[in-house]
């Protein structure tokens, strides 16, 4: 193999890798865990983007929900459990927990990038 | 019921007290004893929650009730896949015992009562129980447990305890302001 050929595999390679991280970073970010733990939404206020998709996993022993008439219901989730909603406006979105009434979370959605 | 548990409670406290620091202290409760008492506990506020059920028309009385019902429900399945993993039969104790025979007395008591008098009485013993309760996970159950999954599951519950005894608190306020 030429010398040329080898520096372009190597260029090949270097740019398939930086690909693959960057389509890897972005499935990730794309994606907002919301923990219920200790009868609270943690964090209680997210930030994300449309097209993003949050995910609440339930932490507790006790059921939980997270609901939002109109725009999202996860039916009551058992510990271990979780629901994946993805968003589709920008807005603030105010949700809770129809279990615990304290139990309130923030979803601001903004534009995608 | 709450003497006992309480006695409970300070006979683990001086135990630990009373030993040399490196020795570790003999568990007064075992984790069969400590089984028992989970799933008495929660099934006590189920029952106490289900006469609130019946008898009260104060929305957040209702709510209130039908939260610890399900929160508790939630406890005891937890607590009854556990021991049945562990392979641990619960076993009723004193503690356990006084717990049910108590807690038959003051349903007794809430029984008779009606309306507004009813929310206040039970709204109030939800204080006193959750408070005794949290008492007893921190000082007694988490202490004395010897299984780390059965330390951890009692580690989980108390916040829900928790919540319960702050929500209980509101609820009395609101209920006396009617």
């Amino acid at each position: 193999m030429s010398r040329a050929r080898v520096v372009i595999a190597a260029l090949a390679l270097v740019a398939a890798v930086a690909c693959g991280a960057a389509a890897a970073s972005m499935r990730t970010s794309g994606r907002t865990e919301i923990a219920m733990r200790g009868n609270s939404f943690r964090p209680r206020r997210a930030e994300i983007l449309v097209g993003d998709t949050v995910v609440w996993v339930n932490r507790d022993i006790v059921r939980h929900d997270a609901v939002k008439p109109g725009l999202f219901d996860s039916g009551e989730l058992r510990g271990g459990e979780s629901f994946a909603w993805v968003a589709a406006d920008t807005g603030l979105i105010e949700y809770r927990c129809t279990i615990h009434q304290r139990m309130r979370g923030e979803l601001l959605v903004r534009p995608a990038k | 019921m709450i003497q006992r548990l309480l006695v409970a409670t300070a006979v683990v406290a001086v135990a630990a007290c009373a030993r040399p620091a490196a020795e570790a202290p003999a568990p007064t409760i075992s984790d069969a004893n400590i089984a028992a008492i989970v799933v008495t506990a929660n099934t006590i506020d189920i029952q106490y929650a289900d006469l609130a059920l019946a008898k009260s028309q104060h929305a957040e009385v209702r709510s209130f009730a039908e939260m610890v019902k399900k929160d508790h429900q939630s406890v005891n399945e937890a607590a009854g896949a556990l021991v049945t993993r562990l392979g641990v039969t619960p076993e009723m104790n004193g503690v356990a015992f006084d717990l049910r025979d108590d807690a038959e007395t003051k349903r007794l008591t809430l029984r008779d009562l009606e309306g507004v008098a009813f929310d206040s009485a039970y709204a109030a013993n939800e204080i006193t129980y959750h408070t005794t309760v949290l008492g007893a996970i921190d000082n007694a159950l988490i202490p004395s447990a010897q299984n780390a999954e059965l330390k951890a599951l009692l580690v989980a519950v108390r916040p829900a305890v928790a919540a319960h005894l702050d929500h209980a608190r509101e609820l009395a306020a609101k209920v006396a302001r009617r």
